[in-house]
C-alpha cells in the first residue's frame, strides 16, 4: 500500500541525512525533488506549488544543532506541512431527524459501493437506522446494483422513476417507518455536463440534504482539481470519501480536494468489501504515505475480526504446535490480506527483503493444504513425520514432498528462533512460519 | 458529423489547457512544462517532449507546430485496429480497475463490430463479482439486440467465459467480447484470477484472446502508468481504450504509457451513449493539445 511512494520519499531523506547543514543550492535541490515526488504522486500542481514553498520558508529559517540531522528534521517539516494541508476529519451531520446524505461524483468514483458501506457503517457501529435509496435512473442496473447491496447488509432501500421522486419518497417513507439517516445515492455526472450539475443543485435546493457529500477516486489525477471545484461551486458540500484507497495510488486527490474547496474527508475507501470503510485520519493517511506505518489501522481491523480466546495460542513455545499454527494463521487471513496488514506495520515499506518473504495468498493455501493433510496427531507431534507419512502429506495436499520438508524445517526455525536468548521477553511475531514454500 | 463534432468538443476542452502557449513571442519552456503536468503527462516524458519541441523550434517550426510534431513522435506509427476474421471465433477481453467504464465500452464494442465488421457479437458477463453488473450489461444486449451469456453472481468467471465461447461457436458469433469485474492492479489474486481467464480462453481457441484491452479513465493520474505495468505484466496487453475524455482535460499518461510499455491506444470513449466510442487518432489526439 503506497509503498512506492513511500521508498522514494525514504530515499529522499537518505539523500538529506547525508548533509551537515542546508544552503540554499541544497534547499533548492530539495525542494525540487519533493515537487517533483507531489507531482508523480498526482497532488494538483497548485497545492504542490503551495507546500513546497511553505516548506522553503521553513527550511530557510531553520538552524540545525549537531544531535538533529537535517534528514529527520526536514522529513517532519514536509509531514508537517502533508497533514496541515488535510486539515481535520470532517464527520456526517445527524443534527436533524431525519439526516440526509446526498452522494456526489463523476460516473466510476464508487458512489453506489460508498453509500451502501456508509450505511453498513452507521448501521452497525453507531446504531442508525438507515435507508437507501437509489436515485441513480441513467446507469442501467445501478439501482438494482444499490438494492443487492442493501440486502446483503439488510439495510432497507427504496427508488422511483427520477430522482426527484425517489428523494421526496424517501422522506416520507423515513417518517412513517422512524429511519434517522438517507443515503441518496444519485447518478454520476460529469464535472463539465452543466444540464446534469443543474439538477444536482435543483436536488439540493429542494430537498436540501443536511449532507452533501463528494465521492473522489484516489487515483485521479491532475483533473481532481477542477472536479472539486465544479460540484463545490454547484452545491454547498459539507465533506469527501476518498475511495479505492486500498491500490498503490498515492491519494494526491485528497490534498487538492483539500486546497480548492477546504472541505474536509471524512471516510476512506480501503477495499471490495462492504466492511471496507474507514474514518479519515490525516495522521495515519500521511504517515502510510511517507511509510511510518499505520498501527491504528491494523489495530483497528484485528479488533473488527472476533478472535475466539480460548483458541489462542500458548504463550510457551514449546507447546506450539501445527494445530495452533493452523489456527493463528486462520485469523491472521480472517483480517484480510498479509502484505496489507503488513505494510501496516511502521518501517515495514523500508525492507525490501521483506517484501519477498512474505507469502501471498496462494502460498498461504499450499501451506494450509499440507497442514490439513496431517493426522491430528502429526500437528500435535511434528516430530513423528517420517518418509512414508511426508509422502502421504504431499500427496493428499496436491504439493510435494520438498514442499512438506521445507515447512517443516520452517516449524523447527521458528521454534529456534523464539527459544534464543537473544529475544526480549513479551516480544510477539505472527505465529505462523514466514516465507515461501 | 455529429460524432466528429462530438470527438472535436471532447478534445477542445484538453486544448483550452494548452491555448495560452499559442502566439508566444518568446517561449517559455517552464509554462510549457506546467502544462503538460496539468494534463496528467508525467514529468519525465513531458521533458522530454520538450526536448524535441525545443530542436524543432530552433529549426524554424512555429511553436505550436513544434510541440505537436513532438507529441505526435511519441506516439506509435500507424492507425490502431482491432484484430478480426470471420475465420475462427475472436475473443476480445476487457480489463481494468473499478469503474474505469469496461461494461458501458463492451456494449459500445459490439456496436463497433456490428457496423465496422458486419459482425454479430456475442457478450459474456464475467463480472460476477461488482453487484448488478451481469444485470447492466443484459441491458445493454437487450437495447442492442445481442446474446448475453452470463451465470449467477459470484461465480467462477473463468466458467462464464468457458459457457461463452461454447455459446460462441455453437451460435455461430463473432467476436465474443468478455466483460471481467474491475479490479486494483496491487491484488495479486485477482490478477491470477485474469491470467485464469486468459488460459481458459487460450485453451479453448488457439491464439485468442486476439485483443487484451485495458480500459482506462482518462481522469485518473499517473497511478493509470502503474496500472498499464502491472495489467501487461500478467496480460500481453494489446490495446488501451480511454474512457472519459468528454469529461475532462486528461489522459495525457497515454504519452508515457505508449513510450515505456509500447501499447497502442485503440479507442476514445466520448459519452455514455452507445455510439461513443471512437478509434483514436493521433493527429487529432495530438492537435487536440496543442491549437
Amino acid at each position: 500500500m503506497l509503498s512506492d511512494f513511500s521508498e522514494k520519499i525514504q530515499g529522499l531523506f537518505k539523500k538529506f541525512r547525508n548533509y551537515g547543514k542546508l544552503t540554499d543550492k541544497e534547499i533548492e535541490e530539495i525542494c525540487r525533488d519533493i515537487r517533483l515526488l507531489f507531482l508523480e504522486s498526482d497532488i494538483a500542481l497548485s497545492a504542490t506549488k503551495k507546500i513546497v514553498e511553505e516548506i522553503r520558508n521553513r527550511l530557510k529559517t531553520l538552524e540545525f544543532t549537531t544531535e538533529t540531522s537535517p534528514g529527520t528534521v526536514v522529513s517532519n517539516i514536509v509531514r508537517e506541512e502533508l497533514i496541515n494541508l488535510l486539515g481535520k476529519p470532517g464527520s456526517i451531520d445527524f443534527s436533524e431527524k431525519p439526516s440526509v446524505i446526498m452522494m456526489v461524483g463523476i460516473q466510476g468514483s464508487g458512489k453506489t459501493t460508498t453509500s451502501a458501506k456508509i450505511a453498513n457503517y452507521f448501521a452497525t457501529k453507531e446504531n442508525k437506522k438507515p435507508l437507501l435509496v437509489g436515485a441513480d435512473v441513467r446507469r442501467p442496473a445501478a439501482q438494482l446494483q444499490l438494492e443487492k447491496l442493501s440486502k446483503q447488509i439488510k439495510v432497507p432501500f427504496f427508488t422511483d422513476k427520477d430522482p426527484f421522486s425517489a428523494f421526496e419518497g424517501a422522506l416520507k417513507l423515513a417518517k412513517s417507518n422512524g429511519y434517522d439517516l438517507i443515503i441518496v445515492d444519485t447518478a454520476g455526472r460529469t464535472h463539465v455536463d452543466e444540464e446534469l450539475l443543474g439538477e444536482l443543485k435543483l436536488l439540493n435546493e429542494r430537498f436540501k440534504p443536511n449532507n452533501n457529500v463528494l465521492v473522489i477516486d484516489s487515483m485521479m489525477g491532475q483533473e481532481a482539481t477542477k472536479v472539486a471545484k465544479a460540484f463545490f461551486e454547484t452545491i454547498p458540500l459539507t465533506g469527501a470519501v476518498l475511495t479505492k484507497f486500498d491500490g498503490d495510488a498515492r491519494g494526491g486527490a485528497a490534498f487538492s480536494l483539500r486546497e480548492v474547496t477546504g472541505i474536509p474527508l471524512i471516510f476512506l475507501g480501503v477495499g471490495e468489501k462492504i466492511q471496507n470503510i474507514e474514518k479519515f485520519d490525516p495522521v495515519r493517511v500521511v504517515n502510510r504515505i511517507i511509510g511510518m506505518g499505520d498501527i491504528e489501522g491494523l489495530i483497528e481491523r484485528v479488533s473488527d475480526i472476533k478472535v475466539d480466546i480460548s483458541k489462542k495460542p500458548p504463550e510457551e513455545i514449546q507447546k506450539w504446535n501445527f494445530d495452533t499454527f493452523l489456527e493463528s494463521m486462520r485469523q491472521i487471513r480472517k483480517m484480510g490480506p498479509l502484505e496489507e496488514l503488513l505494510s501496516m506495520i511502521p518501517g515495514f515499506s523500508n525492507i525490501k527483503q521483506m517484501k519477498d518473504m512474505i507469502p501471498d495468498e496462494k502460498q498461504m493455501k499450499r501451506i494450509e493444504a499440507v497442514m490439513l493433510s496431517m493426522t491430528p496427531m502429526e500437528r500435535k507431534r511434528p516430530e513423528i513425520i517420517d518418509a512414508s507419512r511426508k509422502r502421504r502429506i504431499a500427496k493428499g495436499s496436491g504439493t510435494s514432498i520438498q514442499e512438506v520438508n521445507q515447512l517443516l524445517k520452517q516449524y523447527e526455525m521458528f521454534k529456534k528462533m523464539f527459544k534464543s536468548k537473544n529475544l526480549k521477553k513479551g516480544f510477539k511475531l505472527p505465529n505462523f512460519p514466514i516465507g515461501r514454500i | 458529423m455529429f460524432l466528429f463534432d462530438k470527438v472535436k468538443e471532447a478534445l477542445t476542452r484538453t486544448r483550452r489547457v494548452f491555448s495560452s502557449v499559442v502566439g508566444m513571442d518568446s517561449v517559455n519552456w517552464d509554462e510549457i512544462l506546467e502544462k503538460f503536468l496539468l494534463v496528467d503527462v508525467g514529468s519525465d516524458i513531458a521533458q522530454e517532449i520538450i526536448k524535441d519541441a525545443k530542436k524543432r523550434w530552433l529549426s524554424a517550426a512555429p511553436i505550436e507546430i513544434a510541440l505537436k510534431e513532438a507529441i505526435e513522435s511519441f506516439l506509435p506509427e500507424g492507425k490502431p485496429q482491432l484484430f478480426f476474421t470471420n475465420e475462427h471465433p475472436c475473443v476480445w477481453l476487457l480489463v481494468g480497475v473499478n469503474g474505469s467504464g469496461k461494461t458501458t465500452t463492451c456494449a459500445k464494442l459490439a456496436k463497433y463490430a456490428i457496423e465496422e465488421f458486419k459482425a454479430s457479437p456475442l457478450l459474456v458477463a464475467a463480472d460476477t463479482f461488482r453487484a448488478a453488473a451481469i444485470d447492466q450489461l443484459k441491458i445493454w444486449g437487450e437495447k442492442l439486440n445481442i446474446d448475453v451469456i452470463s451465470q449467477k453472481e459470484n461465480s467462477d468467471p473463468a466458467a462464464v467465459v468457458f459457457d461463452g465461447l461454447k455459446a460462441g461457436r455453437s451460435r455461430k458469433r463473432n467476436p465474443i467480447i468478455v466483460d471481467t469485474a474491475g479490479r486494483l492492479h496491487t491484488k495479486d489474486n485477482l490478477m491470477e484470477e485474469l491470467k485464469k481467464i486468459n488460459r481458459v480462453i487460450g485453451k479453448e481457441i488457439e491464439g485468442e484472446p486476439s485483443e487484451i484491452l485495458l480500459v482506462l479513465d482518462a481522469s485518473t493520474g499517473l497511478n493509470a502508468v502503474k496500472q498499464a505495468e502491472v495489467f501487461n505484466q500478467s496480460l500481453k496487453i494489446t490495446g488501451i481504450i480511454l474512457t472519459k475524455l468528454d469529461s475532462s482535460a486528461k489522459g495525457g499518461y497515454v504519452l508515457n504509457i505508449t513510450k515505456k510499455f509500447n501499447i497502442p491506444v485503440k479507442f476514445i470513449g466520448v459519452g455514455e451513449g452507445v455510439d461513443d466510442l471512437v478509434p483514436f487518432d493521433k493527429t487529432q489526439y495530438a492537435e487536440g493539445l496543442i491549437p
